[in-house]
């Protein structure tokens, strides 16, 4: 993989990477470029999903500190149910 | 009362695997169906169509699905829909069904729907054929799920789409994505019936609630929206 040479390219081919590679296939990851660092934040179904997303936004920073702030959905019974009538 | 059980956007694949499950196994107590709004799996293989199969087939409860983009991913849609149907659930594209349940007849119509944006901000079937095959793919979508909808002899109607009918479930997300995230033809096929309740997913920075400009309750079940294994709606006649 090629590094960007200005960080809103290697925002954009990060983005692509995850949303094209069918083992992550994972869009609307939030990638937030921070003086010094980069925030990736948005919701995952698995802490392996969210690891591995992290890892590949980084190779795209090389020289950024990036911070994973994905979180793992959870997955229990609703507590009420929602009236409609 | 009809109990309507939904969730969408749960991405399958062999690391999520018993995840859902025992939310699942409660769901006769409070649900009289699930219905799946699409994005079932990663990008579409065989393999994780059978973990969608394992993790949502053999309930106690009938499972209704419609499929997503991302379930188009491996351009074999119907390998999809056939290991779904294997486990016992049952697919809508342009079609719909009726089920018994102790508070009357639910009718479902359901298709996946696609793209195109929202009234005055919309794409056009103008210009470039690439153009005009997006707005009518949308169009024909729209179209069926209008006339399986309007066929449904039911007591209580539900549209059932992957992509949404109104924006209003969509806030949260940038609005520069609304046109890939949903279309206002979509919302008219709903008002066209009308349903009494409209379920789909696609949005998972969108918001739970909205109404189409014809009164139909609109519900973004995307599990990342409603953070929980599925959302339960009791669903009473006179409802919409
Ligand atoms: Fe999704
Ligand atoms: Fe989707």
């Amino acid at each position: 993989m090629k590094h960007a040479e200005h960080d809103e390219y290697a925002e954009a081919s990060a983005q692509r990477e995850l949303a094209e590679d069918g083992g992550i296939a994972e869009q609307g990851m939030e990638i937030v470029r921070r003086d010094g660092c980069v925030v990736i934040r948005g919701e995952v179904e698995s802490e392996h999903r969210r690891d591995l997303i992290a890892q590949r936004v980084a190779a795209h920073f090389p020289h950024c500190e990036v911070r994973n702030d994905i979180v793992v959905v959870r997955v229990g019974r609703p507590m009420e149910a929602e009236e409609l009538a | 009362m009809i109990r309507i059980a939904a969730v969408g956007d749960v991405h399958m694949d062999v690391d999520l695997l018993g995840r859902y499950r025992p939310a699942l196994l409660e769901l006769p107590e409070c649900a009289d169906v699930l219905l799946l709004a699409g994005d079932l799996t990663r990008h579409g293989s065989r393999r994780e169509a059978q973990c969608v199969a394992q993790e949502f087939g053999g309930l106690q409860v009938p499972v209704i699905a419609v499929l997503g983009n991302h379930d188009h991913h491996g351009d074999e849609p119907d390998q999809v829909v056939e290991v779904l149907a294997a486990s016992g659930i049952q697919v809508l594209e342009g079609s719909g069904v009726v089920i018994g349940t102790p508070g009357g007849r639910l009718g479902v119509a359901g298709v996946k729907g696609f793209g195109g944006g929202f009234a005055g901000r919309c794409a056009s079937a103008f210009g470039e054929p690439e153009m005009k095959s997006f707005v009518r793919t949308t169009e024909h979508s729209a179209e069926r799920l209008s006339k399986s909808l309007q066929e449904l002899e039911c007591d209580l109607r539900v549209a059932l789409t992957h992509y949404a009918p109104v924006p209003d479930t969509l806030v949260g997300e940038p609005l520069e994505i609304y046109p890939f995230l949903g279309s206002y033809l979509l919302g008219e096929a709903i008002d066209s019936a009308p349903a009494d309740l409209a379920i789909h997913g696609h949005a998972h920075a969108g918001s739970e609630r909205g109404v189409t400009p014809g009164g139909v309750r609109v519900r973004n079940v995307a599990h990342p929206v409603i953070k929980h294994a599925y959302s339960i709606f009791n669903l009473d006649h006179g409802a919409g």
